[in-house]
């Protein structure tokens, strides 16, 4: 339903301000279309497609109602909406309800998978299939994809599917899992298809090979030549494996101390390739001589090199002090051009607070850890310039006590602070590593946390939230300023506030950012998940 | 020109329609799937009730059973033996009900939790039972036959008329009502 009636386009046109603000309507759906966020699908020409998802309950959540509704929007260049399209899960004429399992634009085409638990069969079906990108129908070529088959185990729970594509998007990976009721893996494997959605090839029941730890896959990729890469990380032990952060109920400092030690150098990444149609398969461990490996990413790239990037510690040690660089040669199995580049400490406390700088510097003396979080490091980019960039933000999650007269309540939250930004020459030397203080601090959702990054003129520029502290104590969704921050290539930043905060109106959602050149098209929507509009940034 | 649009068309449709494949033998489940009544009787061994039930689905994970049978109240005298009811030793009574139930982690199977309503008549008094929850399993032990086993607990209310002399007088009272039955029915 329209809020405010027709489509209205809202300009900035104020000489200081470096960008344009285009934004839509606020909508307000009825109540049985309400989604409950929204999620970017891709570009194809002029067009944009956003997923409008439903309640997605945990599986261990005892949940009534239908959430299998999903809905595809697409809009013009103009963020004027086309239409906005049930996704028809029902199989006809056999009227049996599919499980909607991903949607993603293979060479601009809008591509469909689903399945369906066959408990006759004890097997789970998965099928692909094409879906209109203009009239969001879905196409009659229906195809299946896989199966899998479950009889084996007494019990299983549910298959999780991830869906990925090659760079070219020649190529498509579904790699699933069979999880039991306790979220155990069961069993894994994969499909590879090409774009025309022919399968190219299969292998399932998949294994790390690891006789002893605590093993988990983190990400999951495939180059243009149909070979996967799956990165894994292997926990020695169960000491301090997927710890939570404990957030402090009231006085100074976000976390409790033990929170400090939520992890432990306890883990190595290892990273398998599977080729020649999966009958070849390659096993490497990334490890770096002198430093732990704290978080990476990698990239597939030409002649059988890996380009692995990522946030280092020192030995024995989990707070980050430094990037690193290498290759690994797939065809050797060994690491080269190893670089790496401390933070040092005038960058690592640049914008601490006080009592954060105080845990800092003590650690200096005692060797403590002050340094509790994550990094999630992004794509490894190249800009217009040549040079290449990579961000490693910091991510803890953990849960919080609260406490309302005689109630105790424990508070899943989510924290996504502070950016390095790591900047590269073109052979990956690294030329400087900047680090933009967000002040975005804990969220019951992960919805409107993170960042999104646009590129223009070999700057950076950087979207996102600020939900700020009040009264000392850091509450739930105190709603700041939304803000776009522009990195030069000299390490220069300029901070300006492109929506200041107002809790009525929605938020934005810097995860659902579709980029067009030096534009960004992003979803927003209300804190009470009633509302939504779309707006595009423009960089000038 | 429209003979090669025809064409273009024809051809256009017949690529589509190769592509299709009949994809139909995999939903094939039985039906098991699509299942959305059972039929079940049961049977109380404490309170002496011989149910027939219908259950059906309201929305996933949520159900409605509607259940209605004699009820032998010589189980009643010997179920209230310390604080007796005001009804006849033996004979026979009736009950119905209706139930929301909703299954924890799927439908017909597992875990299921509910509340129940009910009314039972018994030597022509009326008694209104409430049971606050009510849980159970239920096993699915083929395609089609279901075991089902619930406990509840609740409160049963009733008004009983004494003689005060030759005036005849009103009164409320309450008992705590434990349902427990077993159920056998046919999934369809």
């Amino acid at each position: 339903m329209f809020l405010f009636g027709l489509f209205i386009l809202t300009n900035i046109f104020a000489q200081d301000v470096p960008y344009d603000l285009q934004s839509t309507e606020i909508v307000r759906d009825k109540m049985v279309e309400r989604a409950h966020n929204i999620n970017k699908i891709g570009k194809a020409g002029d067009f944009s497609y956003f997923l409008f998802m439903p309640y997605q309950p945990d599986p261990s959540e005892n949940a009534i109602g239908n959430f299998n509704i999903y809905r595809v929007g697409r809009y013009d260049k103009d963020m004027k909406l086309l239409n906005k399209q049930l996704v028809d899960l029902t199989q006809k004429p056999e009227k049996k309800e599919k499980n909607f399992e991903g949607i993603l634009l293979v060479k601009e085409k809008l591509v469909v998978f689903t399945s369906f638990q066959n408990q006759k069969d004890k097997k789970n079906y998965v099928f692909v299939q094409h879906m209109n990108n203009e009239s969001l129908v879905m196409e009659n070529d229906i195809k299946l994809a896989g199966q899998l088959d479950y009889s084996g185990y007494s019990k299983y729970s549910r298959t999780v599917f991830t869906i990925a594509t090659s760079p070219d998007e020649s190529k498509i990976l579904v790699f699933y899992t069979l999880l039991n009721k306790d979220n155990e893996t069961l069993r894994s494997g994969l499909y590879v298809f090409d774009s025309d959605l022919n399968l190219k090839w299969a292998k399932d029941n998949i294994s790390p090979g690891n006789t002893t730890g605590i093993f988990s896959y983190q990400k999951f990729k495939i180059d243009n030549t149909g070979n996967v890469y799956l990165l894994g990380l292997l926990y020695a032990d169960r000491e301090n494996y997927f710890d939570g952060a404990k957030f402090r109920e009231k006085g100074s400092g976000i976390f409790t101390n033990d929170t400090y030690f939520t992890d432990k150098p306890n883990y190595v990444y290892h990273l398998y390739r599977l080729s020649d149609g999966g009958k070849k398969e390659d096993h490497y461990k990334l490890e770096l001589s002198d430093k732990f490996v704290r978080s990476l990413n990698f990239l597939p790239s030409a002649n059988n090199s890996v380009n692995c990037t990522g946030i280092y510690s020192n030995t024995g040690t989990i707070s980050a002090v430094g990037s690193f660089t290498f290759n690994l040669n797939t065809s050797t199995s060994q690491i080269g051009n190893v670089n790496t580049k401390e933070f040092g400490t005038d960058l690592i406390s640049q914008g601490f607070e006080e009592d954060e700088l105080k845990r800092f510097k003590r650690s200096i003396d005692d060797k403590g850890e002050w340094d509790p979080f994550d990094y999630i490091i992004s794509e490894l980019k190249t800009k217009s310039n040549g040079e290449k960039y990579f961000v490693a933000e910091q991510f803890i999650s953990g849960t919080k006590k609260e406490r309302s007269g005689n109630m105790i309540v424990y508070k899943h939250i989510y924290l996504h602070k502070d950016l390095f930004v790591v900047t590269l020459s073109a052979d990956n030397k690294f030329k400087r590593i900047d680090k933009i203080v967000k002040h975005q601090y804990m969220l019951i959702t992960a919805r409107f946390n993170s960042y999104a990054v646009v590129e223009n003129s070999g700057g950076l520029n950087f979207i996102y939230n600020t939900f700020v502290k009040k009264d000392g104590l850091i509450k739930n969704l105190e709603i700041g300023d939304s803000y776009l921050v522009n990195l030069d290539t000299k390490g220069n930043q300029k901070k300006v506030v492109f929506k200041i905060k107002d809790s009525d109106l929605p938020i934005p959602m810097p995860g659902t950012g579709l980029i067009a050149g030096n534009s960004i098209m992003f979803g927003l929507m209300s804190s009470n998940i009633k509302d939504y509009q779309f707006q595009t940034l423009t960089l000038k | 020109m429209k003979a090669k649009v025809f064409l273009v068309s024809f051809m256009l449709l017949t690529g589509s329609v190769l592509l299709a494949q009949d994809v139909s033998k995999y939903f094939d489940d039985g039906g098991i799937s699509a299942r959305s009544k059972i039929i079940k009787v049961g049977y109380d061994p404490l309170n002496g009730e011989l149910p027939f039930i219908f259950e059906h689905t309201l929305i996933k994970r949520f159900t409605v059973e509607w259940g209605a049978g004699p009820v032998f109240l010589n189980r009643q005298t010997k179920r209230y033996s310390e604080d007796p009811l005001p009804i006849d030793n033996s004979g026979l009574g009736m009950t119905a009900w209706g139930k929301l139930r909703f299954y924890l982690t799927g439908d017909y199977e597992k875990w299921h939790i509910g509340f129940q309503p009910k009314i039972t008549f018994m030597s022509k008094q009326r008694f209104t039972d409430i049971v606050f929850f009510n849980g159970g399993y239920q096993f699915l032990l083929d395609n089609r036959f279901v075991l089902d086993l619930e406990a509840g607990m609740g409160v049963r209310f009733f008004k009983y008329t004494t003689m005060m002399g030759a005036i005849p007088y009103t009164d409320k009272d309450t008992r705590f009502f434990i349902p427990v039955m077993i159920k056998a029915g046919y999934l369809f």
